[in-house]
């Protein structure tokens, strides 16, 4: 049970401590595929323990003498003494539970986001079939007085610019807009994007999993501003920001794209440091980290197992 | 919002279709609906659409006739740019060059740009 107990504290602490700790980390804005990495590590860590957990307390229960060799036998049976025996159908069901219940409905979520997702993708291709196309950026530009732009993902992606935008702003800022968009699509940020929805409507109650798909939003659009930035420079693209902003109009709803565009425009101008090479070292070594503990907890007693079932037999 | 609703997209059907401004009656005559509206409920209906200036009106005579404000295909690709906005702030399905962005901080912002400059 020690095993067991000791994955679920941990999942629980990585479930309210792993997003508080991201949230203050000052090096996120500086490196925002870094971000995205340790924000997907902290939520597969978490799932990993959790299942980990109901595989921990499954395995000494369903062990029957003679099933395997007797070099297995004995080694079951101390992992039994290790990881608990407490019996009971009860238990072994909370386990099974543990086990596949979180894979399950990440799974299930994910294929409702995903199928949501295609449909209205599709919907939405037929409504920009045949509409004019910007000739240097090849994107689809559709009528409207507000300035916005769109990428939409699949089939090698397309970009969408109101025919405002095209009006307002001049020929550099326009290569900046588009310039993002693409990062989106070379970026494949639709999945990442995806994933962390699907992860936020399955467990939406943890805090980990409620904040992801608003942090994956606005990491995903960092990353974009990057790529763009490199492109084009970042005044031009903070410029292109700006102006879009400006001609929104005012009081609009909280968005769900798009990220937070105050902060864009500030990080665009001040250029946060990005983590050196030590820096990046201890991030991923930080990631790894949290995904090894569980693995750690459960090899722990393994490891103790099979050194004594080597010696009786 | 330039979204149209079932009634809305009937009685637009008919102001496209014709050569020519309709009035309330004149809608009324050309709605192929079974069974036939109430005029009442056309006269709402083409006011709505009036203050959502989809469609313009002229005085002819007591009545008011109506013409769209749009040729179809100018009205569909503008109605495109309302659904993009619709999608892009339900979720996932597509990006958007920008998010959120409270009014009061735009000034700020010029300020920031200007002061780089320099």
């Amino acid at each position: 049970m020690t095993a067991a107990a000791l994955l679920l504290a941990y999942a629980a602490a990585l479930a309210v401590l792993g997003p508080r700790l991201l949230d203050r980390a000052a090096w996120t804005a500086g490196a925002p595929r870094l971000a995205i990495g340790t924000w997907f590590a902290t939520a597969g860590s978490f799932l990993l323990a959790v299942v980990l957990a109901g595989v921990v307390i499954v395995v000494p229960l369903e062990v029957h003498h003679g099933a395997g060799g007797e070099f297995v036998w004995h080694c079951l049976r101390e992992l039994r003494e290790h990881y608990g025996t407490v019996g009971g159908t009860a238990l072994a069901a909370a386990a099974v539970v543990l086990m596949c219940a979180a894979p399950a409905r990440l799974a299930a979520s994910l294929a409702v986001v995903l199928r949501e997702a295609r449909r209205e993708r599709g919907r939405l291709r037929r409504g920009l079939a045949g509409l004019p196309v910007e000739p240097e950026s090849g994107a689809v530009v559709v009528a409207g007085e507000r300035p916005a732009a769109y990428c939409l993902p699949d089939r090698g992606g397309l970009i969408v610019l109101t025919s405002g935008a095209v009006s307002m702003l001049d020929r550099e800022q326009l290569r900046a807009v588009v310039a993002h968009e693409r990062a989106h699509l070379r970026g494949h940020h639709h999945r990442l994007a995806a994933v962390a929805e699907a992860a936020g409507r399955g467990f939406g109650r943890l805090p980990l999993f409620a904040r992801l798909p608003e942090r994956i939003g606005h990491l995903v659009e960092l990353a974009a501003d990057d790529a763009a930035a490199r492109a084009v420079g970042s005044r031009v693209l903070a410029k292109s920001l700006l102006e879009v902003a400006a001609a929104q109009a005012p009081g609009g709803a909280l968005a769900a794209s798009g990220g937070d565009t105050v902060a864009r425009i500030e990080r665009l101008l001040r250029r946060p440091a990005a983590p050196g090479p030590a820096g990046i070292g201890t991030i991923l070594g930080g990631n790894l980290a949290a995904l090894a503990v569980p693995l750690l907890i459960v090899a722990a007693p393994v490891v103790t197992a099979v050194g004594v079932a080597c010696c009786r037999i | 919002m330039r979204r149209l609703g079932e009634l809305e997209a009937a009685v637009m059907d008919v102001l496209w279709s014709a050569p020519g401004p309709l009035t309330v009656r004149g809608v009324l005559g050309l709605l192929a609906r079974e069974p036939e509206l109430a005029y009442t409920t056309v006269m709402t209906v083409l006011d709505n659409l009036h203050r959502k200036d989809v469609v313009t009106r002229e005085r002819v005579g007591r009545a008011w006739a109506y013409r769209p404000a749009l040729a179809r295909e100018e009205f569909d690709a503008e109605a495109m740019a309302s659904v993009l906005e619709s999608a892009a702030d339900r979720g996932a399905t597509l990006m958007r060059f920008i998010g959120k962005i409270p009014p009061e901080e735009l000034a700020q912002l010029r300020a920031l740009m200007d002061e780089d400059r320099r």
